[in-house]
């Protein structure tokens, strides 16, 4: 499309989580681009400027409405029409661990990028392995969902249809060394799939929630954002709809009226829709 | 005032940010990355 229209292919790097690969690609997660960065090591200039300037221009927002790991969720959460919510003291305890998640990530990074920088982190990458490239990519929920599974079915595919490679008729032992073969790390992906798909089905966007370095990234320069919520204190008779229509389990009512910024809102606007009064809407700056 | 302030000061953080990121060629590097993050992201497959 781009060679069409005579125009250069022009890379963009987004703050949610994208794999999607193919060898055409040209949009990428900022928090891998930052990752690989690192371990290059490379400033990651760019992609911290993608952070910061989603993050102060429309918070959130990226996580509401672009990243398709949030799209999987909210499908997740249709399928499941009996929803639990969590207590309110542990949702906010939970909050906090996507900052663990991002400390971690940016720790393990950083140090490896530092020490690459100095010379002397050679057999530190090596006994980081495949995680030295990303942490936190090769960990992914989101990557196994959209990149992992898609290439692993194929395969599982080929096999079951008796095509080549796999020419032999369907045995146990052979289904069996499959299994086996299985690297630890393909392991742990699919378990932390697992996990949060159930969690996910349960409750509404708990990636999202409490797990996500991305909108942990994100959540620290979106309490500054341009772009937040207005309450009409005239208009608002604190019916609660707006709270509970909610994803994030953002207390909306007990927000300053002026202008909401509370870092765990992704913008969706669902509190809008639900106001029966019209009493919120967005406003900017 | 105070978070307009703080909110000024990461918007202009973040445009040096980008600025130093252009200059230094980073959107190409960024078109690299794009096709390594792919193999990160599918690490683990046998």
């Amino acid at each position: 499309m781009g060679a069409t229209l005579g125009v250069a292919r022009s890379p963009i790097a987004l703050p949610i989580l994208l794999t999607l690969g193919n060898s055409d690609k040209t949009v990428v997660s900022a928090l891998d681009a930052i990752q690989e960065m690192l371990a290059e090591p490379i400033l990651p200039w760019m992609a911290l400027a993608v952070f910061l300037l989603f993050g102060i221009l429309a918070g959130r927002a990226t996580c509401g409405w672009i990243c398709p790991f949030g799209l999987v969720q909210d499908l997740l959460a249709e399928i499941n029409p009996k929803r639990r919510e969590v207590s309110l003291r542990t949702h906010k305890g939970s909050l906090k661990l996507k900052y663990g998640i991002l400390g971690m990530t940016l720790f393990v990074s950083v140090s490896l990028g530092l020490s690459l920088f100095y010379g002397l982190g050679g057999e530190y990458k090596v006994a980081l392995g495949v995680l030295a490239r990303g942490p936190f990519s090769a960990l992914s929920p989101e990557a196994t969902l959209l990149g992992v599974l898609p290439i692993l079915s194929r395969v599982i595919l080929l096999y079951f249809l008796g095509i080549p490679p796999v020419a032999s008729p369907l045995s146990l032992d052979l289904v069996w060394n499959r299994l086996s073969s299985m690297s630890w790390l393909l392991t742990i992906r699919l378990a932390v799939l697992i996990l949060v798909v159930v969690m996910s089905f349960y409750i509404m966007r708990a990636w999202c929630r409490y797990l996500c370095p991305a909108g942990a990234f994100l959540a620290i320069s979106s309490r500054f954002s341009f772009l937040g919520l207005r309450r009409n204190l005239l208009r608002c008779n604190r019916c609660g709809d707006c709270v509970k229509v909610c994803p994030m389990l953002v207390r909306i009512t007990e927000q300053p009226w002026e202008k909401m910024t509370d870092p765990e809102c992704i913008m969706c606007l669902e509190c809008v829709d639900a106001c029966n009064v019209r009493a919120i809407r967005p406003t900017f700056p | 005032m105070k978070q307009r302030l703080l909110a000024s000061f990461l918007l202009t953080l973040g445009l040096t940010f980008l600025y130093i990121g252009i200059v230094e060629k980073q959107l190409d590097e960024l078109l690299r990355l794009a096709k390594i993050v792919s193999d990160t992201c599918i690490a683990g497959i046998p």
